[in-house]
């Protein structure tokens, strides 16, 4: 196991995972706490984001144009139950995706940090990295979009405006693409390293 | 010994030398210049690979020739 001096690097982005976990977590339980009280008080307001079509509404000078949607939010005041689960369910997929991706992350930096980067686990966790980046991101998206589409088509939702969206933003992310698949490829240097570690420690 | 569970067949016959030169595996170590638990790791055949180094080290100490260190089998 290699000496933990020399691995400030490490240190450094283990801690600013955490820091991000804690901040990505730390907002949604106080949210959840705080919607938990406002609904004993009656005082609970939900909203809702999609986008709208803006091309009749808005004059410009020749040769432009309107460049997508605009990005709208409805709110409902004292929510039924079924409304206020809907807005929790249509961000618990890429709020999962988002702590998991981060926890794995904050793993592998500990592990760093301890000297011991390449062993089983970390192979495992950034091949899981990888692919939630690459598959989890998109189906985050449609499961997120399912649940705004419910929240838009029942009764206790206000209409929609003509031409809009309620799926407001692409279903593959270049970033998120690019991201995975670097990850799943240093997932196999990691093996190899981790290869190369055994023949060393099995060398006399 | 020969390797258990290894992903090669070369046999070591490091404890039955040790014996035939009435030497102790912490003697041998210290002749060579390597640790006992490394020298262990070679005896109980659990090596991945061997270094000439050592290698010229344990037959001088031992006065012996590669091959009657190392062979090939099951």
């Amino acid at each position: 196991m290699l000496p933990d001096v020399g691995f400030r690097s490490a240190r450094s982005a283990w801690l600013v995972a955490i820091v991000v976990l804690g901040l990505v977590v730390l907002p949604a339980v106080v949210w959840l706490v705080l919607a938990g009280v406002r609904v004993a008080t009656g005082e609970l307001e939900v909203a809702m984001e999609s986008m709208i079509s803006v091309e009749e509404s808005v004059s410009l000078p020749a040769a432009w144009e309107v460049a997508g949607h605009l990005p709208v939010r409805v709110k409902i005041a004292d929510p039924p139950l079924s409304q206020f689960l809907l807005v929790v369910g249509s961000h618990v997929a890429d709020f999962g995706l988002v702590v998991t991706v981060l926890w794995l992350i904050q793993k592998i930096a500990g592990s760093i940090r301890q000297g011991d980067p390449f062993n089983p686990a970390n192979v495992r966790r950034l091949r899981w990295v990888g692919t939630l980046l690459v598959i989890g991101y998109p189906l985050a998206v449609i499961i997120g979009g399912l649940f705004t589409n419910w929240f838009f088509s029942n009764e206790h939702s206000p209409p929609l405006p003509p031409d809009s969206l309620v799926i407001g933003f692409p279903i593959i992310s270049v970033g998120a693409l690019l991201g995975g698949l670097c990850t799943l490829v240093l997932a196999e240097v990691f093996r190899y390293g981790l290869r190369l570690r055994e023949d060393v420690e099995g060398t006399v | 010994m020969a390797p258990a569970e290894a992903d090669h067949r070369i046999v070591v016959r490091l404890d039955r030398l040790l014996d035939d030169r009435g030497m102790t595996l912490t003697e041998l170590a210290d002749a060579v210049g390597i640790t006992v638990v490394n020298l262990s790791v070679l005896k109980n055949g659990r090596a991945r690979a061997i270094r000439f180094s050592t290698l010229s080290a344990i037959c001088e100490a031992l006065d012996c020739e590669p091959g009657e260190l190392l062979s090939y089998g099951t």
